[in-house]
Parts: structure tokens; sequence; C-alpha cells
């Protein structure tokens, strides 16, 4: 008779030994303790002590001829593969050529190194790629001994010390791709920040942009729709707002292109200016805004020397 | 001398001896072992034996619910088993002919031995 408590000692233990197999498989687990329970449940009720799960178990396992648990089982098969591979690739290896080139990249390792600490430092930096607070110069140096020591073969006091530089080294290198191309965009963004760098588009004098022309007459009066093209015969933009709608020159004015020239606005000297309340919300200007001519650098210049002002005829 | 030394060998055809007649779940073929007089056995070895003479294709299986508790599971000898099992009898009559001969006081060992051998 199988009393509550005897089922669950039985329990207990049979699920103790299971534990002890589960290197086995589910599979072959199964195979071997099938109706362990019931068993179990009989010697019990026969009067007889239970034992020790683990020799039980260990006892099972030799009796059914299975191979003991061994538990450094993936590390030796790795080992176990790397030799085959090593072996199976060594007519290759023996090759002048492939010699010549891994001697090329074993030379190379320090660069990796130097990557390495470099990968880190962006993972640990909170992924800036160069030192950005006080404490990142020396972040960054101690990354870089560390791993040029681990690179030497020093440094790796416990067992597990290589299998730890090699978890750091593939995460190093899954962070160098992102670093660099964070590197690539600060550098590209600092390039398009230097005034020096960068070139406008339109017409400059001494790297200003020339937002407006003024011209005048030899009589020293000032001209207006006035077209100027260059040596070439192209009409000359001064903003390079070539196809756009307006020019911004102040907080309140706008430059906007003359609606008699067709598609060469822009070159009708001088450019006439827009208030810039009344553009529209998209940046288009209506036809009713109000256009006035700028304000005049000179109100009139010197006569050109020898002008004769022109004979009027109905005099 | 242990027993259970010479057990291993033997233990094997012990289990597929006493199911030779009639099926039985694993608690059961102990008993039936204890019965007959190996007392040592213990029954995580037996019932790793019957896995094995499973694996090897000596043995058939099945699962028989009950009512009050867990499943039994019963296992069969079939042809394979049983020829397995007239190869070793038959084996082992010359065998165990062979130790008793050796071992009893009354007849010289020397013939014995060259029988075994075939030397002579």
């Amino acid at each position: 008779m199988t009393t509550t408590l005897d089922y669950e000692q039985v329990t207990a233990f049979a699920t103790a030994v299971r534990r002890s197999l589960v290197d086995l498989g589910p599979d072959s687990l199964d195979d071997l303790t099938d109706g362990l329970e019931a068993d179990l449940a009989d010697k019990l009720a026969d009067g007889e002590p239970l034992g020790d799960a683990a020799a039980y178990a260990a006892e099972l396992r030799a009796a059914a001829g299975v191979a003991p648990a061994t538990r450094p089982t993936i590390a030796v098969n790795v080992r176990a593969n790397l030799a085959d591979l090593r072996s199976r690739f060594a007519p290759f290896v023996a090759h002048p050529i492939v010699v010549e080139v891994t001697a090329f990249f074993v030379a190379l390792r320090p660069v990796w190194w130097v990557l390495r600490a470099w990968g880190l430092f962006f993972i640990l930096a909170g992924f800036h790629t160069v030192p950005s607070n006080p404490y990142d110069p020396w972040l960054l140096i101690a990354l870089l001994v560390l791993s040029v020591q681990w690179g030497r073969g020093r440094w790796l006091p416990w067992k597990w010390s290589r299998g730890a530089v090699i978890v750091l080294s593939v995460v190093a290198l899954l962070a160098l791709p992102t670093a660099a191309s964070y590197l690539v965009q600060k550098i590209t963004y600092v390039d398009d920040m230097d005034p020096n760098d960068f070139i406008p588009t339109g017409l400059l004098l001494n790297k200003q942009q020339v937002t407006n022309i003024f011209a005048y007459g030899p009589d020293g009066e000032p001209l207006t729709d006035v077209r100027l093209y260059d040596q070439s015969g192209q009409p000359l933009s001064l903003s390079g707002a070539w196809g756009e709608e307006t020019y911004w020159i102040d907080e309140e004015t706008l430059l906007v292109p003359s609606e008699d020239a067709g598609t060469e606005g822009w070159n009708v000297y001088p450019l006439q200016t827009v208030d810039y309340a009344d553009v529209t919300e998209d940046g288009t200007v209506p036809t009713w805004a109000k256009r006035e001519q700028p304000e005049l650098p000179f109100a009139s210049v010197h006569q050109l020397r020898g002008y004769e002002a022109p004979v009027d005829d109905n005099k | 001398m242990d027993t259970t030394q010479l057990l291993k060998g033997v233990l094997d055809v012990a289990v597929l001896a006493v199911i030779r007649d009639e099926d039985g779940y694993g608690y059961d073929i102990v008993r039936r072992l204890r019965a007959a007089g190996i007392e040592e056995v213990g029954d995580a070895s037996v019932y790793g034996t019957l896995r094995r003479l499973y694996s090897g294709g000596m043995l058939s299986t099945y699962v028989v619910p009950s009512d009050g508790g867990p499943h039994r599971k019963y296992y069969g000898i079939n042809d394979q088993g049983r020829a397995m099992l007239t190869d070793h009898r038959k084996s082992w009559e010359q065998f165990a002919g062979i130790m008793s001969g050796l071992l009893s006081d009354t007849k010289p060992r020397t013939a014995r031995v060259r029988a075994i051998g075939e030397k002579a």
C-alpha cells in the first residue's frame, strides 16, 4: 500500500535521479527512468530504503552501459574539432603564400590591440569615440595598456581570463563599425563647421556673401533693373538662390527675384525686398506682397570724369 | 567470495531467464531474481540491464497504467532475446562444467586444463 508520504519521497528521489542523468538527453533519460516511480514505490513497500539518489543514478548508468557525464564536453569537443581542422588544413597552411600572408597579418596584431581598446572605450565611455570628459583619457589609456598586455599574453591571471578576453574582443569587434561610423560623422560635422573650409555658392567678396548689387550710371545716379552676366554668358546669381522663392538677409527682410525676367528673375539688380510678414507660411511670396527697392548704400556717387549730360532733343 | 563480481558477467542472462516465461515490470523482476537466490543485486543495476537489453533488441516493452499510482513499464523477451538466452545457456553450462571440474578436488587439474586450452 502506497501512502501519500511514500509517494512524495518516491517523487523526490526519482527527480533527483533524473537530474543526475540529465546529460543523457531527453530520449535516453526517458528510456532509462520510465516507470521508475512505480518501481521505487514497490521497493519502499517491501521495506527497503531508497538510499542515495546519486549513487542510484550512477548504478543505473553503469548497468545500462551509457557513458558517465563529463563536465567539459563542449571545451573537449571544440578542442578536438580544432585539432582535426588543423591537421586537415596543414598542407594549405604550409604553402609559402599562406605563410607570407599569415606573417603579414601577425605583424598587424598590435593594430588590432589598439582597435580593441578603442572599441571597448567606445562602449564604456557611453558611445563617445574620443575622450569627452576628464576621466575618459585615463580610461582610454588603461584600456590600451590592458589590451596590449592581453595581446602579449600577459595579465591573464585566472583560468577563465583567456575566455573573458575572447568575449571582450568579440564585443569590441562588434562595436568597431559603429564607433567608426560615429567618428566619420564627427569628422564630417567638424569639417562643415569650419568657416575656412566652407565654400558658399553664389558671388563672394573677401569670402563674404554678396547679397545685392547696386549699380550707378556714369552720371552717378542709381540704376534699377540692371542685368549682369559673366564672361561666359552666365547670369550672375548672388546667393545661389536659383529656383528659390526668396532669400533671407535679416529677420524682417527677404530678397525676391523680379517677376518680369522669367527664369532670370534673380538677375535683375538691385534685388527688391519684401517684408517677412507678407510671406506665407510655406515660404511663397503672394502677388499682393509689397515689393520695395532696397536701401541704397549711396544716394548717388560721383559722376564719371568727362561725363556729359545727354542732350535733350526736345529742348 | 563476493558474488556481486560474478553476477556482473551474468546479470544479462539472469534477467532474460526470469522473464522467459512471463513478462515483468522493473521491481517485479528484481523480486524474481531475489526469490531465485540472487540477493545482492541492486534494483538500479537490474533496470539499467533491462534498458541495455532493450537497446540491444532482446526485449520488447510496454507501459501499463496503474489505477492509484504511477504507471508500470513491462518488459517481455522477444525471439532475439530467446536466441541469446539459449546461446548463453549452452556456453554457461560448458563454462560451469569446466569451473566445477577445475575447482573440485577429486579430478586431476592438469588434464582438465589441457582440455580447455586444447594443447594436449
